[in-house]
């Protein structure tokens, strides 16, 4: 019902509002053939606009031409600029002009074809073409008599390097992370992937910020329909400004109204890779080190990447160990106020006396304290980020003392909750990837427990169960391959299977063409005749 | 979807305002480890005495002073006329809820014993709090002492008294009985149960009794320190306590049950007739095997056991092969002699099938039991019960010999 | 079409299996039907070949109306007098939510909620079934999926761990009292397997319909499994005199479990994994009252009906037994094994005789 009227009311404001901004002169309209034409027209559209630079020249011995070259300080590689546009304008083509001699309407021809030594140039031939361009970083080259102008790729700004990704780092593995510059994303890609099937399209998202945003996919194994639903999403966005791909993520996933994402995002490009190669499409965005991956199944927050790198028995352990985290990190608070508060007979005798010890002259009843714990630990976490990192560390060392010694001391809560509390917090570390998702289960189940104690986590338990088997990510079922079950893909779930044992891809995703490699690649010791003449 | 969220919502806040109904939190709760049940000295009322645990003392570190450490625990006395109605008076003294889910130790008196437990045993098997995992024990005596007497190594007495019942297979001289196992026998209609006994002993007295055989315990002495000893078993008749076990008969019911763990079997050196030697027992096993012969019930019962030679006090080297042959037959003796003991008061005197002879016939013989059933109770003390016993030596420790034992 | 949704022939097995199997995780009514003695274990053995013969006709039914639930191929074969059958088989379905419901809350109130009213109980389950069934019957298939291997391995670890209580001989002697109320006993088991019924409503969303026989085959067979470990772990730890006087059988026999100082008191394990299989089948049979109750009065969809049907499957909760001996009495063999049979086998019975007379096919859509 929800969803009916959205869509009315997105169609109403669609009609009512004017599909783009106008500003005073017609930007659609052809450049002039008169120079003074267009650089008037140009430093209006730019006015106020400090970073602008416009170098007027007069090129050419014999017939000398009015000619300038416009761009914007800053997203200009200065040194191409210099050497490359304005040294060839300025002397050889002097040294041309000198030698044979060119008519006033070659000049264009002869500049784009003989004189600019830039890897990249095109022709504009609207003034909005020209504005768009350099907006974008290239440097255009407007010539009296031409209604042409020339847009030389000169895009270079100051950018971080390519750096260990803070998140997700790894002890084996690579350490290059995405950086916010597009261009070095897709080329991080491409030297992973060196095929001409990894297809990179490109489109403007944001009417304000002019975004660019890449999509990314590898021609025959992802699921064609996918791509097409994925620019589908991404055509419909009709917004003012994608600063960063969480905007992405907000307007193309699947359940809006769900606390889980359906969306994944990474900062690697070996994940994002692998994450290519199993079928799955990657969105980049200008701009932002993180890149979206759809389809995002929620076992994938299990899986790290260096998973893949190391040997797959411990890889093995630490997924179950994730798994592990997770659950404690979602239910030991509302076990535990379940059982101190509804089922005090479950506990362990020894167990239930030191517990009931420690309860006791505590002010407060087990779900306050639970309840009361966790918000302050949020607080804590929160602190701790935002803060510069040396002051960061204060606030932890104080948050701990505050809470691990001087609460108990004084008996405002029982040391069995710190211990609680801590657990949940070292644990829901273990899968950064869904910590949010943490939170809230554990919100969710802690409050039903003091309700209901285990009935009511168990009945919390089978809302989300429920809710998580009815979600899709892209079509795809959000739990498989546990629900519906996919046994062949278990063995990248349950246990990380050897390489020479994961023939498929996962099949809900890359379904169509599933093979990934030859069965029977177990290495084997060379045979017996081999080892005796060795 | 959202609506049904919403109601969701509204429902979970209106329960959360409504009061938690079966909240309870930990510090209000009244944690019994023992309960005590004797006869109120008003008529055919109940007297119930519970151990409740005092948190606070528990957690309390030695820093309090090492001697004198307070008592872990409170004992509550009650009455009432079932025992339901006897733990709800109780809470009239107590401000917490009494709350019976770590129970570990029921003791019985004697004297409700021989009135019978069925009417007793009601509450703890319909009651979700209470497991059939508690100790089953009958006091020599008053229930109340037990609950009462305290213990030097643990703050809490029940947890004694249940560490009391689990190393009991040291000696194999007394039962082990959860009312699990007790409520199993009472409820076979061939079976009679047994349960562990446990008196209290002054603490004088420890040292002086520790080397003579104990005597049918007298009555509880008021000393001010009072100690507890498991030992022996009380037999019941149906639900009626009909007598008690010694030692030497207990552990004879333990080896037709095949439940004797480990324990010292004492006989006389094969060399010199006034020094002993302890066996060690390793393990046992058992076998009943009934018989029916044109109508003659006969059962055979077949143990095996395998000893090590523990100790011995005379001076000769016991390892050769004709001395552990001869220890060997001597072990045998005494196991037969345990089992003659017990199956002679059981069949005998009391004529109470404790060893599930009954339920063995029910299996094997299910047409002819039907005929035995009714004359079960006359027939058991005439049947006739053969007793095997294979024992064997099998080690016999770091020496050979005492020091300066001469060589033959 | 009122569902979109489509499940496996895998996802089909394990819901009949959950939904048979988990109330015996509590309730085992079997221990008080003929023979009711060590040898309810061979009554349930025996009862695979009965639970075959009395699906048949619910099967053969399914399968001559592949597109068709039951309302729908009732009224396709009787006219009229098909809508009446279409109506009953709603009744049975809200009565089974209703029932479950109220079994749930019986054993919640008896065992760790004594004092918490039944009807928050049901309220609270039937408001989160309500969610289940809204999202469908492939949410409930996928949930049923991942719960139901839980509950079977959970039944193994609780096997493996009172194994060392568990005594052989109390099977002994066996057939005690000849095969005749074996034979009966395995009668009043099969009757109870009211999951026969899915086939007639769920195989149209059978992604491959062949497979559902097969499917159910297999699903009466691990139910019969598991049945029978669970059977024989209560006789052979209470012995039959004890096992047959407990309310919740293998709850008390969990209860033994006692392994160390530290390993047990696990009901609380028990107890969650039991109320989330429970919630499924409760979800299921809520799913199937609303889906025929849509069918019956050729709605387009049967989301609106969820609720107002969750008021009258709540009120027939409370109100369908005065105290836990009426409900008793009423799951007894005496009563439900001839009230099921009715829908299980009988009615379906009927309509496959007719078709066949008047040569009702299945109908092109």
């Amino acid at each position: 019902m929800f969803h009916k009227t959205g869509q009315i009311l997105s169609r109403l404001i669609k009609q009512w509002s004017p599909n783009k901004p106008r500003p005073a002169a017609d930007q659609n309209e052809p450049l002039s053939s008169s120079i003074q034409v267009n650089l008037n027209k140009i430093s209006s559209v730019f006015a106020n606009a400090s970073d602008l630079v416009i170098r007027q020249l007069q090129i050419g011995t014999r017939e000398q031409t009015e000619a300038f070259v416009v761009y914007l300080d800053g997203l200009v590689e200065k040194t191409i600029v210099n050497d490359n546009i304005l040294e060839p304008l300025t002397l050889e083509l002097r040294q041309a002009q000198a030698n044979g001699g060119v008519s006033r309407k070659r000049v264009l021809a002869l500049i784009k074809k003989q004189v600019l030594s830039v890897g990249q140039v095109k022709e504009a031939t609207t003034v909005q073409a020209v504005i768009d361009a350099v907006l974008s970083g290239e440097t255009v080259i407007v010539i009296d008599g031409s209604a042409v102008a020339l847009v030389a790729n000169t895009r270079g700004w100051e950018t971080r390097g390519v750096q260990e990704p803070p998140t997700e780092s790894v002890v084996r593995g690579p350490r290059e992370g995405f950086t916010e510059t597009l261009r070095t994303n897709t080329a991080l890609l491409r030297r992973k992937i060196k095929n001409i099937n990894l297809k990179l399209e490109t489109m403007k998202i944001g009417k304000q910020t002019k975004t660019d945003v890449c999509i990314a996919y590898l021609k025959g194994i992802v699921n064609d329909k996918l791509v097409e639903e994925v620019k589908r999403r991404l055509a419909e966005i009709d917004t003012d400004s994608i600063l960063e791909s969480g905007y992405i993520e907000q307007f193309i996933e699947d359940a809006p109204y769900s606390f889980l994402p359906t969306v994944g995002n990474t900062e690697k490009p070996d994940i994002a890779a692998a994450k290519l190669l199993e079928g799955r499409i990657v969105i980049l965005t200008d701009g932002t080190p993180f890149a979206l991956t759809v389809p995002y199944l929620f076992m994938e927050a299990f899986q790290s990447s260096e998973d893949y790198y190391s040997r797959p028995f411990y890889s093995t352990i630490v997924r179950w160990i994730r798994f592990t985290a997770f659950f404690l990190s979602v239910f030991s608070p509302a076990i535990y106020v379940a059982l101190t508060t509804f089922h005090p007979e479950m506990l362990p005798p020894a167990l239930l006396i030191s517990m009931a010890a420690a309860r006791e002259g505590t002010p407060f009843p087990a779900i306050v304290e639970a309840l009361g714990m966790g918000v302050i630990y949020e607080i804590l976490r929160e602190a701790g980020i935002r803060l510069p990192k040396p002051i960061g560390q204060a606030v932890s060392i104080v948050g701990a003392l505050v809470i691990g010694e001087s609460a108990v001391t004084a008996g405002l809560i029982g040391a069995p909750m710190v211990i609680v509390i801590s657990i949940t917090a070292i644990a829901s570390f273990v899968v950064p990837a869904i910590s949010d998702v943490t939170a809230v289960m554990r919100l969710i189940l802690t409050v039903m427990a003091g309700i209901f104690g285990q009935y009511g986590i168990m009945m919390a338990v089978a809302g989300i169960l429920t809710h998580m088997v009815s979600l899709r990510s892209l079509g795809v079922p959000y739990l498989s391959p546990l629900a519906p079950t996919n046994i062949p893909d278990l063995k990248d779930v349950l246990i990380r299977a050897p390489w020479w044992a994961m023939s498929t891809r996962p099949r809900v995703i890359g379904w169509h063409r599933p093979v990934r490699q030859k069965f029977h690649l177990k290495p084997e010791p060379p045979s017996d005749t081999n080892r005796d003449r060795t | 979807m959202k609506r049904q969220l919403i109601a969701i919502f509204i429902i979970s806040v209106l329960f959360a305002t409504s009061g938690c109904w079966n909240r309870r939190e930990l510090n209000t709760l009244a944690i019994i480890m023992a309960i005590g049940i004797d006869k109120a000295p008003e008529d055919g009322k109940i007297k119930l005495t519970t151990q409740v645990l005092k948190p606070d003392e528990i957690k309390a570190p030695a820093a309090t002073g090492g001697q004198g450490s307070p008592k872990g625990v409170w004992v509550l006395t009650s009455t009432g006329h079932t025992i339901f109605d006897a733990y709800r008076n109780a809470t009239m003294q107590s401000d917490r809820k009494l709350y019976n889910s770590q129970t570990k130790v029921i003791v019985i008196s004697e004297e409700m014993a021989r009135a019978g437990v069925r009417p007793i045993l009601d509450f703890f098997d319909r009651d979700h709090e209470l497991r059939r995992l508690s100790w089953l024990l009958i006091a020599k005596g008053e229930a109340k002492d037990i609950i009462e007497a305290e213990h030097e190594q643990e703050k809490i007495p029940a947890q004694a008294i249940e560490s009391l019942v689990t190393a009991s297979g040291a000696t194999s001289m007394a039962v082990t009985v959860n009312l699990h196992e007790f409520l199993k026998m009472l409820a076979n209609k061939a079976t009679d149960p047994f349960a562990s006994r446990i008196e209290i002993i002054a603490e004088e007295e420890t040292e002086k009794k520790a080397a003579k055989k104990p005597k049918p315990e007298e009555s509880q002495q008021n000393g001010p320190r009072k100690r507890m000893r498991l030992t022996g078993a009380a037999v019941f008749k149906d639900d009626k306590l009909a007598g008690w076990l010694n030692r030497p008969e207990t552990r004879g019911l333990n080896w037709i049950l095949g439940k004797v763990k480990s324990g010292i079997i004492i006989v006389k050196s094969p060399k010199d007739e006034n020094q002993y030697v302890a066996l060690e027992i390793i393990r046992a096993s058992s076998k009943i095997i009934p018989e029916i012969r044109d109508g003659q019930v006969t059962i055979t019962v077949e143990v095996e056991e395998e000893g090590n030679l523990g100790e011995q006090m005379s001076d000769v080297d016991l390892t050769t092969p004709e001395y552990f042959d001869s220890l060997e037959r001597r072990q045998a003796t005494v196991i037969k002699n345990e089992i003659a003991a017990v199956l002679r008061k059981a069949q005998k005197e009391w004529g109470t099938d404790i060893f599930g002879f009954g339920d063995a016939i029910h299996r094997k013989f299910p047409r002819e039991w039907k005929k035995l059933e009714k004359k079960w109770d006359t027939e058991f003390s005439q049947i006739e019960v053969k007793v095997k016993v294979i024992s064997t030596l099998k080690r016999f420790g770091l020496h050979t010999a005492p020091a300066g034992t001469k060589r033959e | 079409m009122l569902e979109d949704g489509r499940i496996t022939d895998r996802q089909f097995m394990l819901l009949i299996i959950v939904s048979r199997l988990i109330l015996s995780l509590t309730y085992l009514p079997a221990l008080n039907s003929p023979p009711e003695n060590q040898d309810v274990w061979i009554a349930g053995l025996l009862s695979f070949p009965v639970h075959l013969l009395l699906a048949v006709p619910a099967y053969l039914l399914a399968q001559r109306f592949k597109d068709r639930s039951i309302i729908q191929s009732a009224e396709l074969i009787l006219g009229k007098t098909g809508k009446i059958i279409g109506a009953l088989y709603v009744w049975f379905f809200l009565h089974m939510t209703a029932l479950t419901l109220r079994q749930l809350s019986c054993y919640l109130t008896s065992v760790p909620y004594p004092e918490t009213p039944a009807p928050v109980f049901i309220i609270v389950t039937a408001l989160f079934a309500a969610l289940a069934v809204g999202y469908g019957v492939e949410t409930i298939c996928r949930t049923g999926e991942i719960m139901t291997p839980v509950v079977m391995f959970s039944i193994f670890v609780v096997i493996i761990l009172i194994a060392k209580d568990m005594d052989l001989k109390a099977l002994a002697p066996m057939l005690e009292k000849g095969i005749a109320p074996v034979l009966h006993g395995a009668l009043t088991i099969a009757a109870r397997t009211v999951e026969i019924l899915f086939v007639t409503m769920l195989l149209p969303y059978l992604n491959q319909p062949g497979t559902a026989k097969k499917a159910m085959a297999w699903g009466i067979f691990f139910f019969i499994f598991f049945f029978t470990i669970i059977t024989v772990s209560i006789i052979t730890t209470f012995d039959v005199e004890q096992a047959i006087n407990r309310t919740f059988p293998f709850f008390s026999t969990v209860r033994l479990i006692s392994i160390g100082e530290f390993l047990e008191r696990i009901d609380a394990v028990h107890l969650g994994i039991w109320i989330l299989g429970l919630f499924i089948k409760i979800s299921i049979y809520y799913y199937l009252t609303a889906l025929g109750a849509a069918q019956l009065f050729n709605l387009q969809d049967y989301r609106p009906i969820v609720l107002p049907l969750g008021t009258i499957i709540v009120s027939l909760s409370v109100l369908q037994a005065e105290n836990m001996v009426e409900l008793r009495e009423f799951t007894s063999y005496k009563v439900w094994t001839w009230y099921a049979l009715f829908f299980i086998t009988f009615l379906p019975l009927i309509l496959l005789v007719v078709a066949v007379l008047r040569r009702r096919e299945v109908q092109a859509r």
